[in-house]
C-alpha cells in the first residue's frame, strides 16, 4: 500500500500552500479534500451563466510576498491588481474618498476637516512604523511563553528584546494600539465621523466585537501591512476571482509533485500509540503517512477528527473554550448595470475600489447591538467591490458581478428567531435595502442574487460557525495563545500532527502564513526524524 | 497652619490621606489640603434629609486593602470590614427568584447548587484558579508598574511571582487578562444569575459591558484587593464607604500630619527655579512652600487645572488631554421610613433578613448588564439599568434616625454630559429597586441623586468617573495615567500623581496612595 510522508487535510488556500511547500521540500505529499474543487473559502463559481463571482473570500489581503515568490505563483496564473481607493458614500449626499494618491485623499478629506487633512499622512507614517514592528511577527513561530525549556527562554526573550528594542515611547504607543478600541483609538487622530467609521470598520471584519470593542484598534496595522509589502500587492484583487488564487496555488502544488485529491473527506484522524498515522476518508478508506498537517479549524480537527480521550484533558478543555463565532455574512449579485451612488453620481473610479458602508459609528456600533441579542444587523456595515470592473472576464460586456460583505450576521441566533434558513431571504433583503439608501437603482439593476449566511458559509467551506478566521481575532486567541497556550507552534499534542490553518497563529485572511509555518514546523520535525 | 512642610498632600481623597499617614510615620512634615474642606473626597457622605445621609463612594469599588489597614492600624481608628454573609444578592428586572451568594465556599457551592449542579461542581476549581491568578496581581500591586527601564531590583519580585504561577498559570493570566467577563465565565458556568453575581461588581463605575474585551481582567483586579479569595471581593466598611476617610484621616493626623480645611482647596501648584515643585497656592491666596506635592486628584486637575499645559512637555500635555474618563455612574441616597421587605419574604420582619445586609444587584442576567451598558454608549441612561444597592443603616447608627433606614445605591449606565437628569435617573432606581422591593416607592421620604455631573463638580472627580479614567486594557498599568509616568512621579520634579487616575484604578483601596508614598520616600532621601 502507497504511504505518503505527508499528508495535508482541506484544500483551503493554506492547506494548498502548506502541501505545496512540503512538496518543494521534496516530501512525498497527498493533500485530501471533501468538496469535489479545492479552494476552501478561495473560491468563484457562476451564479448566472457568464457572471462569475468569488463565493466567500473577496480580496487577497496579506498574502506574503515570501509565498509568491517561493511557490512561483505568478507562473502558475496568479495576477494580482491592486485595489485603489476606499468610496465611503453618505446619506447626505457626501462622500469620502480615499486614494493611493495622497493628494486626491486631501483633496476628498478637506471637504471634511483641514486639521485631518493634515494628520492624514502623520498617521499613515505612524502605522508604518508600527507595521514595521509588527511585521516580523507574522512569519514567526511565536515561543511558548513560560516554558522552561531553553529554546523557548531564549525565544521569549527575543522577542522580549524585539519589543524593547523599540525604546519606550514607540512600546508604548504600540501596547496602546494593541489594546484599544478602533473607534477610540481614532479620536485621538481624527474628527471627521465617516473617516473614523470606516477606518474602524477594517477592525472588526470577521470578528464579533464592535468598534469600541477595546482591541480592535490594532487591525488597523493590517492596511499598511500590505502596503510596506509594495502597493502592488496590497488589499489585491485576483485576477478572474478568488478560484484563480486556489487554482495557481494547486498548480503550484501539483508541479511539486503533490498528490491532489477532492471529493476524499476525512472522517477520522489515525493514531497509533499518540503519534498520528494518517486518516480515515469518509467512505472507510485509510490512507498512511508519516505527518499530517490539518488546514481545517481546530475545533474540527481535534473535536470531530479525533477522540477527546486521545488528548490531555487541559488541551480538551482549551479548545473547546477557543471561540469561533461567525458573524459575517456575504450576498454576491450579479447585475444589469452599474450602481449609480447618490452622492457620486454615474461611473468612475470610485467604483473600481472599496466601497464602504460606514456613515458613522453609531451605525456601526448599533449594528453590533443586534447581533449581540441574536439577530443579524437591521442596517449592517457593507464592505462592497464590483469586481467585474477590474476583469471585464467575470461579466458579459455590459454586465457585472458586485460582492458585498456583510457585518453582522451572527452564527447564533436568538431563541424566539427562526433559524437561518427561514431569515435568508428577510437577510438579503435587509442587505440590499441598506445599499439602496446610497445606490437607489440597484433593486432594479439585479438580475441574481446569492446569499450567503454563516451557516451556509459553514456548510459549504467547512469553517466552524461560518468564522472566516477559524477563530476570533481577539487578544487571548493570538499569537502564542492560537489555538492553545503552549501549543501556538503548528504541533499538537499528537505527535506527527500539525496545524496549518487560519485557527494557527498568524490567523485568517488570505495571507497564507499559516499555512507556511505548518509545512516549515512539519519539515523541522521530518529533519530531526 | 505652616507656611512651609516637606510635603503637601492634595486631592483630598483617600490615596492622599493614605500617603499622607504613610510620609508621616516616616518623619516627614505633611500637611494635608481637602479640596471641599473636608478631606476625604469621594470617602465621605452626602445628606439626602435632616438626619439622613449616605456616602457617596460605591460598596462595589475594589475593597481597601488589607497590607495598607494593617501597616496604618486603620482598626484604632475604627475601621472594621464587614462579613456581610450573603454577599450579594442578585434580582432580575422585574422580579423573579432572587439568588444569593454566600461568603463561605461551601455555603457559596450549596446556593449554586440550587440553580445549576453542574456549576456547583465547577466553582470550587474556578475559585482555585481565578484566586492564584488574583494572587499574583496582588503581588503585582505591591509596587508602581514596571517598565522597560525598571531595575532588576524592582522587576524581581513580580519575577518571582510569575515563577511561582508556573509556565500554565501564566499562560492563563495572559489569555484571561484581554479576555470580555462573559466569555470567561461562560467557560466555567451556564447558570444567568451567578455569573452576572460574579461579573456584575467588577464593571463598578465603567462604561462597560460585560461583552466588552479586558473586562475579564477588571474581574481579577477586583478579586485582587481584599483578600485574594473569591467571595471576599466585597467588604463594606462599617458606617460605609465614609468610614474609610474618617479612619485614613485619624490615621494621619495621629500620626503627625497636619491638615488644612479653611482655605477652600487648592489654586495651583507653585514651581519654582528649575521648574521644580515648590508649593501651592490655597483658594484664599495664602502660599505653602514645600518641597514635594502630592495629589490624588484626577490627572487632568492636577497637571492641567492646577500645574497648567504651559509649564509641562508638549507631547505629555498630549497624552493627559487624550485620557478617557466616561464617568457613567451616579449615587443615588433614598431615606426610607423603614426597611423594605424582599420580595420572596414573607413575614414583615426585614431587619432579620440577612440579605439587607450585604451588597443587592439589580440586573441578573449578562444581557441585562449588557443592554444597560448599551444605553452609556449612545450617551442615554439606560431604562432598565443594574444597580446595586446597599443599606449602610444596617451595619451603623447615625446614618438615618431611628427606625429609619438609609439605602445607597449605585446606578450604572448614567452617562456624564447629561444635564438634569436627576428625576430621570431617580425614577428609573426606584423601578428597578421595585424589583427587589416591591413596596419601595411607599417607604421613600427622600431622595438624593448625584449624577456623574454632580460627582464632578462636588467632588471633583473628572467627568464623575469613580475611577478617574476609564479602566479598559489600554489605560492600565504602565500606560496608566501616561505612558512612561506609571510610576508616580511626573515631568515636574516634586510633583507626584496618586489616586486611581494612576495605577491601579478605583479609589478607595489606598494602594496607589502607598506607591506614590514609596515613591516619594525614596527621592526624599537622595
Amino acid at each position: 500500500m502507497k504511504r505518503y510522508d505527508a499528508l495535508v487535510i482541506g484544500g483551503g488556500h493554506n492547506g494548498l500552500i502548506a502541501a505545496a511547500y512540503l512538496g518543494r521540500a521534496g516530501r512525498r505529499t497527498l493533500l485530501v479534500e471533501k468538496n469535489e474543487r479545492v479552494g476552501g473559502a478561495t473560491f468563484s463559481e457562476e451564479i448566472r451563466p457568464g457572471f462569475t463571482v468569488s463565493v466567500f473570500s473577496y480580496v487577497v489581503s496579506l498574502l506574503r510576498p515570501q509565498i509568491i515568490a517561493d511557490l512561483d505563483l505568478a507562473r502558475h496564473g496568479l495576477q494580482l491588481q491592486p485595489l485603489d481607493g476606499t468610496f465611503t458614500p453618505l446619506r447626505d449626499g457626501r462622500a469620502l474618498t480615499r486614494w493611493h494618491d495622497p493628494a486626491k485623499t486631501r483633496e476628498s478629506l478637506l471637504r471634511f476637516s483641514r486639521r485631518d487633512a493634515d494628520d492624514y499622512p502623520r498617521f499613515g507614517l505612524a502605522m508604518h512604523q508600527f507595521s514595521r514592528a509588527v511585521r516580523g511577527l507574522l512569519m514567526t513561530r511565536p515561543p511558548q511563553v513560560g516554558s522552561l525549556r531553553p529554546g523557548e527562554i531564549l525565544g521569549t526573550r527575543d522577542l522580549v528584546r524585539h519589543f524593547a528594542g523599540l525604546g519606550n515611547r514607540r512600546l508604548h504607543e504600540l501596547a496602546r494600539l494593541m489594546t484599544a478600541s478602533a473607534s477610540d483609538y481614532l479620536d485621538r487622530w481624527f474628527e471627521t465621523e465617516p473617516l473614523k467609521a470606516t477606518l474602524s470598520a477594517s477592525g472588526i471584519i470577521g470578528t464579533f466585537l464592535g468598534i469600541s470593542s477595546p482591541g480592535t484598534a490594532y487591525v488597523l496595522l493590517h492596511h499598511y501591512l500590505g502596503e510596506l509589502d509594495g502597493a502592488s500587492r496590497s488589499w489585491g484583487f485576483a485576477r478572474g476571482g478568488m478560484g484563480s488564487v486556489a487554482a495557481a496555488l494547486a498548480g503550484a502544488a501539483r508541479s511539486f509533485g503533490v498528490e491532489i485529491r477532492t471529493g476524499a473527506g476525512v472522517r477520522r484522524i489515525l493514531t497509533d500509540a499518540g503519534s498520528a498515522a494518517g486518516v480515515v476518508l469518509e467512505n472507510g478508506e485509510e490512507i498512511f503517512a508519516d505527518q499530517v498537517g490539518s488546514s481545517l479549524d481546530p475545533h474540527r480537527t481535534f473535536l470531530r477528527l479525533l477522540d477527546p480521550d486521545e488528548l490531555p484533558d487541559e488541551f480538551v478543555q482549551d479548545i473547546r473554550r477557543y471561540r469561533l463565532r461567525g458573524s459575517s455574512g456575504k450576498v454576491n449579485l450579479a447585475l444589469d448595470a452599474l450602481p449609480d451612488f447618490t452622492a457620486l453620481p454615474g461611473p468612475g473610479a470610485h467604483l473600481r475600489g472599496a466601497i464602504s458602508i460606514s456613515p458613522d459609528r453609531q451605525t456601526l456600533e448599533r449594528a453590533y447591538d443586534d447581533a449581540k441579542y441574536g439577530r443579524f444587523s437591521r442596517e449592517p456595515y457593507l464592505d462592497v467591490l464590483i469586481p467585474s470592473l477590474l476583469d471585464p472576464s467575470l461579466a458579459p460586456p455590459g454586465k457585472h458581478v458586485m460582492s458585498i460583505f456583510v457585518q453582522y450576521a451572527p452564527y447564533a441566533l436568538s431563541g424566539e428567531a427562526k433559524g437561518w434558513d427561514a431569515q435568508r431571504d428577510d437577510f438579503g433583503d435587509t442587505v440590499i435595502r441598506t445599499l439602496a439608501a446610497y445606490a437607489p437603482n440597484l433593486p432594479d439593476i439585479i438580475l441574481e442574487r446569492q446569499v450567503l449566511t454563516p451557516l451556509d458559509i459553514e456548510r459549504r467551506t467547512g469553517l466552524t460557525e461560518g468564522n472566516i478566521f477559524q477563530g476570533e481575532l481577539g487578544l487571548e486567541q493570538l499569537f502564542f495563545l492560537r489555538p492553545a497556550a503552549g501549543w501556538a507552534q503548528c504541533s499538537t499534542p499528537i505527535r506527527g500532527l500539525y496545524l496549518c490553518g487560519s485557527g494557527a497563529h498568524p490567523g485568517g485572511g488570505v495571507m497564507g502564513a499559516p499555512g507556511k509555518l505548518g509545512a516549515d514546523a512539519m519539515l523541522r520535525a521530518a529533519r530531526r526524524g | 497652619m505652616r507656611s512651609s512642610c516637606d510635603v503637601c498632600a492634595i486631592g483630598g481623597g483617600p490615596d492622599a490621606l493614605a500617603a499622607a499617614a504613610f510620609l508621616a510615620l516616616s518623619g516627614h512634615s505633611v500637611l494635608v489640603v481637602g479640596e471641599r474642606g473636608q478631606p476625604g473626597g469621594i470617602a465621605a457622605n452626602a445628606r439626602i434629609a435632616p438626619g439622613f445621609c449616605f456616602p457617596v463612594a460605591p460598596e462595589t469599588m475594589p475593597s481597601f486593602d488589607p497590607e495598607v489597614a494593617g501597616r496604618l492600624a486603620l482598626d484604632r481608628y475604627g475601621l472594621e470590614f464587614l462579613d456581610t454573609d450573603p454577599v450579594l444578592t442578585v434580582v432580575g428586572h422585574g422580579g423573579g427568584e432572587p439568588f444569593a451568594l454566600p461568603r463561605r465556599p461551601e455555603a457559596a457551592c450549596r446556593a449554586i447548587a440550587e440553580i445549576s449542579t453542574r456549576d456547583a461542581a465547577r466553582f470550587p476549581e474556578f475559585a482555585g484558579e481565578l484566586g492564584a491568578l488574583a494572587g499574583f496581581l496582588r503581588r503585582l500591586l505591591e509596587q508602581p508598574p514596571l517598565s522597560l527601564d525598571s531595575s532588576f531590583e524592582n522587576t524581581l519580585p513580580a519575577a518571582l511571582a510569575a515563577w511561582g504561577l508556573g509556565g500554565r498559570g501564566l499562560a492563563r493570566l495572559l489569555r484571561v487578562l484581554p479576555m470580555a467577563v462573559r466569555d470567561l465565565l461562560d467557560d466555567w458556568f451556564e447558570s444567568g444569575p451567578l455569573k452576572a453575581a460574579l461579573a456584575g461588581p467588577a464593571l463598578t463605575g465603567t462604561r462597560l459591558g460585560p461583552r466588552a474585551p479586558g473586562t475579564a481582567g477588571l474581574f481579577l483586579h477586583f478579586h485582587a484587593f481584599g483578600q485574594p479569595a473569591p467571595l471576599h471581593w466585597i467588604l463594606p466598611p462599617r458606617g460605609g464607604t465614609a468610614a474609610v476617610g474618617e479612619a485614613l484621616r485619624e490615621a494621619a493626623r495621629a500620626a503627625g500630619a497636619q491638615f488644612e480645611s479653611e482655605s477652600g482647596g487648592v489654586r495651583r501648584i507653585l514651581l519654582g527655579p528649575g521648574g521644580k515643585a515648590a508649593g501651592i497656592e490655597l483658594a484664599d491666596g495664602r502660599t505653602v512652600r514645600c518641597r514635594t506635592v502630592l495629589s490624588d486628584a484626577s490627572p487632568k486637575t492636577t497637571l492641567l487645572r492646577w500645574t497648567g499645559a504651559a509649564q509641562l512637555p508638549p507631547e505629555f500635555v498630549h497624552e493627559a488631554r487624550n485620557i478617557r474618563y466616561r464617568g457613567a455612574a451616579a449615587r443615588v441616597g433614598l431615606a426610607l421610613s423603614r426597611l423594605p421587605r424582599f420580595l420572596d419574604a414573607e413575614e414583615n420582619v426585614p431587619e432579620s433578613d440577612p440579605r439587607l445586609g450585604g451588597v443587592i444587584q439589580i440586573g441578573g442576567e449578562m444581557d441585562s448588564l449588557e443592554r444597560a451598558a448599551d444605553a452609556a454608549k449612545y450617551r442615554e441612561i439606560a431604562e432598565r439599568p443594574t444597580v446595586f444597592a446597599f443599606f449602610p443603616s444596617v451595619h451603623a447608627a447615625g446614618l438615618a434616625p431611628e427606625g429609619g433606614a438609609v439605602l445607597a445605591a449605585t446606578v450604572q449606565s448614567v452617562p456624564y454630559g447629561r444635564e438634569n437628569s436627576e428625576t430621570e435617573v431617580l425614577e428609573r432606581t426606584i423601578r428597578a429597586l421595585g424589583s427587589a422591593f416591591p413596596e419601595i416607592a411607599e417607604l421613600v421620604s427622600a431622595a438624593r441623586v448625584l449624577p456623574p455631573g454632580t460627582l464632578e463638580s462636588g467632588f471633583g472627580l473628572t467627568e464623575g468617573s469613580f475611577h478617574q479614567g476609564e479602566p479598559t486594557l489600554d489605560q492600565l498599568y504602565s500606560l496608566r495615567p501616561v505612558p512612561g509616568f506609571a510610576r508616580h512621579r511626573t515631568p515636574i520634579s516634586g510633583l507626584y500623581l496618586a489616586g486611581p487616575g494612576t495605577y491601579p484604578y478605583g479609589g478607595l483601596h489606598g494602594v496607589s496612595g502607598r506607591n506614590a508614598a514609596r515613591a516619594v520616600g525614596e527621592d526624599l532621601k537622595r
